[in-house]
């Protein structure tokens, strides 16, 4: 149903407009001695907040391992389908050999990525943390094709306390002779 | 590994005794065992080969049974009993000296010696124990760790420590035991008529003896009776059970399945390794002939193909003494070929358990008798009434069950029933160990005395500057009483009473009214110095050890309570761990495949549920102090 | 089949008739009540240890004395429910049978079965194969508590422990259900894998150098419900949740296992069995299970070619068509072929009035899941009409009329004739037409070579020993440029007959087999247990499968 707008009838100073040029310039006057909200990015950054979703990265543990065992839990909740892992075996002679997996390629396209988080929600080890950087930029699709060495050397170390995978004695050598 | 002749054909011998070649292998095993010393491939690929099963089931075999090793063991192997009873004696801190004097650690071998725990020997009312290769010393205190140590080099240096093979004839000199309490009968409580022969000064294990006794003569009677009569008295006489379940007898033997054609077998069930319990020991080690004689009227009564005594393997010499008793049995023509000149025909096979308290469980030890872990398994099917060994029909009674056979065929079912409280007739023996002055074996008509005058009178109280503060009544699956709990029992006609813990009757129907069972009268008795939190570790950790591990509750279960209770014990209690633990006893009780799951629930509930107060003082203690804190006047740790 | 008896139960309060003869179990299932269970395996004998499937059951009370049904007041028959949960597996439906899985007694008590897995299980999801497919997962989120109340350590065992190369071992996550242990005792008759140690430190175990091989060990893979097992060809290779599943049938041997083929992008990742309780139960030979690593890259042909050069498909099919108007034709079929490829084969032997071949794949008959003929499809081609008697084991009949010159052209699909009895000299003296999927010595001397697909890249239907009609799906897509088999077979067959094919699709063919020959009337669509047919005219030939899992042998 059609709805009728009323239309004020103007006065005769209003006619004129100098009432509403008036007020249009001070307001601009006004917001002329304000001070200035503008960052000249990029040489002036603005700080992230905690919890800014940027790119992610793989993270290692605070012993230098890297945390990321190739579950596939992130590729399979990534919305967009940016991240692509192989799985791999932990050869028998590192010193991780008793962590078995790892992957033996990590590879997130920064093309499709859309920084929602997912990977990082869904990650049961923590190793996949979204950081600050935001600015990613390529001179082809393959530069933003980011791999396993890049994405560690990007995240850098995460220093939580649980030591998930290091081994403990067994217990039986705690509760005499079973 | 040189196979020697001699065992091959004790092997072959062995196998000989059984209906099918698996069955033998628990002895086959104990006879490597003893020859070798220990399993190697080789040893286990031999009896593979000779019991015709794959080796992983060898090897299944030997890793269960802790009697068995994979591993050489020392010259001088010392075996100190750990459970509750000897425990509150100072079986801990004695192993922990002994462990000191010949400096080897507990739990492994160095040089001549092999020390470890072990759980309850069934040697309660004389402990502490300690079994040494196949001698059992008893009553061994802490403060004589090092004469003991002394007295084995003595012994060993003299070559008297030395085992002999169970194929030899008993030792004369019997254990290095304690004679067997028999003190002043008294005539009023005391009626010894299972332990009529227990004690007695000049008595013997002989044949001739127990026949210049009277023996032997119901069974040469009963074998001229027709079966039906004799299963009826049985029935009559309402006897119920005596190895812990308490299920009438002869509705047991009713339920026999004697349509299908398929052999009976009769198996005596004397693996007695409910902590607390002794009774059975004595009346293997000095009157085995009334056993013998109890197994050959039962086996005539439900007409058995063949009758096992199932033993448990550390009563070593009582293995020897029944397999000389069985074949004076059958030279004399009571055991075997043509029982006392009737067409009835009937051998025993004593076959010996590795170390295992589920061997206890009749269908476990169905499992074991036929060669392989002593899983329980699922009734239905495998009831044995219906399908028991062998998937045959099988009744599986205890000792002392056994041993009132002959005394009902004797005297009728109807003048049995009235023995005792008409509700639970016949008698108790009441094996009482822990903190009292005269611990003991002790028969007595069920319902004629109490609980009270059995520990006080015949047991001589507490020890001295002592209060008596719980008792548990039947083995320490039952749950437990406090000393000054108030219980409402009903009177015939119809009132009720309210009693104290002193004044309950000693018969099945009192305890029950009082929450717990009689079980096998295995009475574990604890004073005001007993730490509760610390006797419940013992008790769980006993448990953890045997669950056979067949089912989730059970298997998890007791391991979650036993290693949260030593946890407290050790000074890191929570708050939060006392209801925990009142959980998972609850989550565990009536959803396993056998009885282990209550009677590893039962102790924990009842425990948590009457001194709960105790609990959360010392976790607060702790928690304040810091580190362990310890009833400040406990005599002994018991973990 | 006859009518199987039927007893009426009460579950949770609904009353049900289901059949009689089974468990409470296996009843709830058929009418949509899940139990959740791990030791119970519908093949194999019951264990109920693992306490997860009790529930309570009660039966109509009856009076002690005159054995009559009690009531309550309100008329309703009492129930004397057991004082305890029973097990669901090993409890027989019986008549008036009262079921509660739903209770709150019921609830507490899986969700504490599964608190008390989970107390030593290690916290192996994110490495451990099995994830995605595990009941331990499953049951837990369904029915398990959201916390974990354990704060001691957990028990160390074993952990991947290689078992005979095919198989991983991992103690610690073995949930003691013995499923491995009874499958190895009661399918294939031997104890390998045994309990080890007692209580919770119980683990499972083969005895190392002992005789623990086995055609059938990847079974207890597929049995095994938590990640304790793991097949090691699959190892860390995919997640579950990525594989798309078709339905297969195990072309290793005329047994017509049924199988599931989990593939992604084109890649085929694992095979499985499938059930089917009239052929193979819940298993299969390992030896079937990596039947399509034949398929794989090196040795495939891909590239149509005349006289060793490579052309283009329509090229090389045209030239076929030449080759074969000149007459003097002689087919060699194979029994990999679909019976509707072999519908077609027939139909063109007769339009180029071809004689047709067929060679006998013979090995030894283990007696369960590997039969001794080892061609899928022989039957069909009795059914279809291309053999009236059982093929001998070489083509020597076929080398002596290409040497008297009665066969001047030879159409051959699959077979390697250099290995059956053909020469270089016979390839030179009539013209070869190889038409298969994998190189060898055959294809390199061949005239003309068409690559074709795999039977996992295709659809269609084989018959079984048991004469029973099974269909499987297409798995996977064939490289590019390989010929659809069944299009290939019809263009050849359109230069004869005046009636073109419209619709060349493996379906149409199907219609069109399905109502000429009548022995597979009804075989239009089978379904997933396939459609026996009647074999009775066949009575007179010896076929060489005995008796074996699922199949009596030639009665």
């Amino acid at each position: 149903m059609a709805i009728v707008v009323e239309r004020k009838r103007l006065s005769w100073l209003e006619r004129t407009y100098l009432p509403q040029i008036v007020s249009g310039l001070y307001i601009t006057l006004k917001n002329f001695f304000k001070p200035k909200v503008t960052l000249e990015y990029p040489d002036q950054y603005t700080s992230l907040p905690a919890g800014y979703r940027g790119a992610p990265t793989l993270v290692k543990d605070s012993q230098g391992r890297e945390k990321c065992v190739s579950c596939q839990l992130c590729e399979f909740v990534c919305p967009s389908k940016a991240i692509k892992v192989v799985p791999g075996e932990i050869s028998a002679d590192s010193e991780y050999a008793y962590i078995e997996k790892a992957p033996s390629s990590f590879t997130i396209d920064m093309a499709r990525c859309i920084f929602c988080g997912m990977c990082e929600e869904a990650c049961p080890e923590r190793a996949i943390v979204l950081q600050t950087e935001f600015s990613l930029n390529g001179l082809s699709r393959s530069e933003l094709l980011r791999d396993k060495r890049s994405l560690y050397a990007a995240g850098g170390i995460l220093p939580d306390k649980i030591m998930k995978w290091k081994k403990v004695k067994d217990n039986s050598e705690l509760e005499g002779s079973h | 590994m040189e196979i020697s002749t001699e065992l091959e054909k004790r092997c072959d011998a062995l196998i000989a005794q059984y209906p099918r070649k698996r069955s033998a292998a628990m002895m086959i095993m104990h006879a490597i065992q003893e020859v070798h010393g220990y399993f190697d491939d080789d040893a286990i690929r031999y009896a593979a080969r000779k019991l015709e099963v794959e080796p992983i089931e060898v090897y299944g075999m030997l890793s269960f049974y802790p009697m068995y090793s994979s591993e050489p063991r020392g010259r001088i192997h010392i075996k100190v009993c750990r459970t509750l009873s000897c425990a509150m004696l100072g079986s801990i801190k004695l192993a922990h000296e002994i462990s000191k004097k010949i400096g080897c650690p507990i739990g492994s071998t160095k040089g001549v010696y092999t020390l470890e725990f072990v759980e309850c020997l069934g040697n309660c009312a004389r402990g502490p124990s300690v079994q040494v290769n196949d001698k059992l010393f008893d009553k061994v205190a802490p403060e004589d760790a090092e004469k003991f140590v002394e007295k084995l080099g003595a012994m060993d240096a003299a070559g008297e420590l030395a085992s002999q093979s169970t194929d030899s004839a008993p030792a004369g000199g019997g254990d290095f035991n304690s004679p067997s309490y028999r003190g002043e009968v008294m005539a009023v409580v005391e009626n010894r008529i299972i332990y009529e022969h227990i004690g007695l000064g000049d008595w013997n294990t002989s044949i001739e003896k127990y026949m210049s006794a009277g023996g032997y003569g119901v069974l040469r009677d009963t074998v001229k009776r027709p079966r039906q009569d004799l299963c009826a008295e049985m029935e009559k006489s309402k006897i119920k059970g005596r190895g812990g379940a308490g299920f009438p007898t002869g509705m047991k033997w009713k339920f026999l399945d004697r349509k299908s054609g398929k052999p009976i077998y009769l198996v005596c069930n004397a693996d007695e390794s409910e902590p607390g319990t002794c009774k059975d020991r004595q009346i293997i080690y000095e009157d085995p002939h009334k056993l013998i004689e109890g197994i050959m009227c039962t086996a005539y009564a439900i007409d058995a193909a063949q009758a096992f005594i199932y033993i448990r393997g550390e009563y070593i010499n009582g293995y020897r003494i029944l397999v000389e008793a069985i074949s004076e049995a059958r030279r004399m023509g009571f055991v075997g070929a043509g029982v006392c000149g009737s067409g009835y025909s009937c051998d025993i096979t004593v076959c010996r358990g590795a170390g295992c308290y589920v061997c206890g469980e009749e269908t476990g030890l169905i499992s074991s008798l036929a060669g392989g872990r002593a899983y329980p398994r699922i009734k239905p099917p495998y009831f044995p009434a219906v399908m028991g060994l062998y998937d045959c029909p099988t009744v599986v009674n205890n000792v002392e069950t056994l041993c009132w056979v002959p005394i009902v065929f004797s005297r009728g079912g109807d003048s049995v029933s009235k023995i005792g409280n008409p509700a639970d007739p016949g008698t108790h023996i009441w094996g009482v160990s822990g903190l009292v002055q005269k611990p003991g074996c002790y028969e007595i008509n069920s319902g004629e005395a109490t609980l009270g005058e059995l520990l006080y009178d015949l047991c001589g109280g507490p020890l001295a500057g002592r209060r008596f503060k719980a008792v548990i009544p039947g083995g320490s699956s039952m749950k437990i009483l406090k000393w000054d709990e108030k219980f409402i029992l009903k009177n015939p006609d119809g009132s009720s009473r309210e009693i104290r813990t002193e004044d309950i009757p000693l018969d099945a129907p009192s305890f029950q009214a009082c929450g717990t069972a009689v079980g096998s009268c295995g009475v574990i008795v604890m004073d005001n110095t007993v730490d509760m939190v610390e006797a419940l570790a013992n008790l769980n950790q006993f448990y953890a050890h045997e669950s056979c591990g067949q089912c989730t509750p059970c298997r998890e279960g007791t391991l979650w309570m036993s290693r949260i209770t030593r946890r407290i014990s050790e000074g890191w209690g929570r708050e939060e761990d006392v209801e925990l633990l009142a959980n998972i006893a609850d989550n565990i009780c009536g959803r396993t495949i056998c009885a282990l799951g209550e009677g590893a629930a039962w102790p924990t509930q009842s425990n948590v549920g009457k001194f709960r107060e105790e609990y959360y003082e010392k976790i607060r203690r702790q928690q304040t102090v810091g580190g362990q804190a310890r009833c400040d006047n406990n005599a002994y740790r018991l973990i | 089949m006859e009518e199987k008896q039927r007893v009426n139960i009460n579950v949770n309060g609904g009353e049900y008739s289901v059949e009689a003869g089974q468990n409470v179990l296996e009843a709830c299932r058929g009418i949509g009540v899940e139990i959740p269970y791990f030791c119970y395996h519908p093949s194999l004998k019951v264990a109920g240890s693992c306490r997860m499937c009790l529930v309570s059951i009660g039966m109509p009370a009856r009076d002690r004395a005159t054995g009559a049904l009690l009531k309550n007041e309100d008329g309703t028959a009492q129930i004397a429910w057991a004082p305890k949960l029973s097990i669901a597996c090993g409890t027989k439906v019986a008549e008036g049978m009262h079921i509660v899985t739903d209770s709150d007694a019921v609830k507490s008590c899986r969700q504490s079965v599964l608190e008390f897995l989970l107390l030593n299980h290690p916290l192996d999801c994110p490495i451990c194969d099995k994830a995605g497919e595990c009941k331990l997962q499953e049951y837990t989120h369904a029915y398990g508590r959201e916390n974990s109340r354990y704060v001691e350590r957990k028990n160390v065992k074993p952990k991947h422990v290689d078992v005979m190369g095919k198989i991983m071992l991992d103690s610690e996550r073995c949930i003691e259900c013995s499923r491995c242990i009874r499958f190895c005792e009661e399918f294939i008759g031997r104890s390998i894998f045994g309990f080890v140690k007692r209580g919770s430190r119980t683990e499972i175990a083969v005895y190392p150098g002992g005789d623990n091989d086995s055609n059938y060990l990847l079974n207890v893979v597929d049995g095994c419900p938590v990640g304790a097992l793991t097949e090691k060809a699959f190892r860390f290779k995919m997640r579950p949740w990525f594989l798309k599943v078709t339905d297969g049938i195990c072309a290793e041997s005329s047994a017509g296992v049924n199988t599931r083929v989990w593939s992604r992008n084109g890649e085929i990742y694992r095979v499985t069995p499938r059930r089917n309780d009239e052929v193979n139960g819940m298993f299969m030979s390992d030896s079937g299970r990596y039947v399509h690593l034949r398929f794989n890259d090196a040795n495939r042909l891909r590239q149509p070619r005349i006289d060793s050069t490579s052309c283009d498909l329509g090229y090389a099919v045209s030239r076929c068509m030449e080759i074969l108007k000149l007459g003097k034709v002689a087919i060699v079929a194979n029994g990999w072929q679909t019976l509707e490829e072999m519908f077609v084969l027939g139909e063109l032997s007769k339009a180029c009035g071809a004689e047709v071949y067929m060679v006998s794949h013979l090995g030894e008959d283990d007696g369960k899941l590997v039969s001794a003929d080892r061609t899928p499809n022989m039957r069909g081609a009795f059914v279809t009409g291309l053999l009236k008697d059982y093929p001998p084991a070489d083509l020597s009949l076929l080398a002596q009329k290409i040497d008297s010159g009665e066969i001047a052209t030879v159409l051959c699909l699959r077979e390697n004739l250099m290995g059956l009895g053909l020469t270089p000299g016979h390839f030179k003296a009539a013209h070869i037409i190889y038409c298969g999927s994998l190189e060898n010595p055959t294809s390199a001397s061949a005239k003309i070579c068409i690559p074709l697909r795999s039977e996992f890249e295709k659809e269609g239907m084989w018959i079984n020993r048991q004469w029973r009609v099974q269909k499987f799906s297409k798995a996977v897509d064939a490289p590019d440029g390989i010929a659809d088999d069944s299009r290939f077979l019809l263009s050849l067959l359109g230069e004869y007959t005046s009636s073109s094919w419209s619709d060349t699709s493996v379906r149409s063919i199907r219609e069109a087999m399905v109502s000429r020959i009548t022995m597979l009337s009804g075989c239009a669509d089978v379904g997933p247990n396939g459609v026996l047919i009647d074999s009775s005219s066949f009575a007179g030939i010896e076929f060489p499968e005995g008796k074996a899992y699922h199949f009596k042998g030639q009665e």
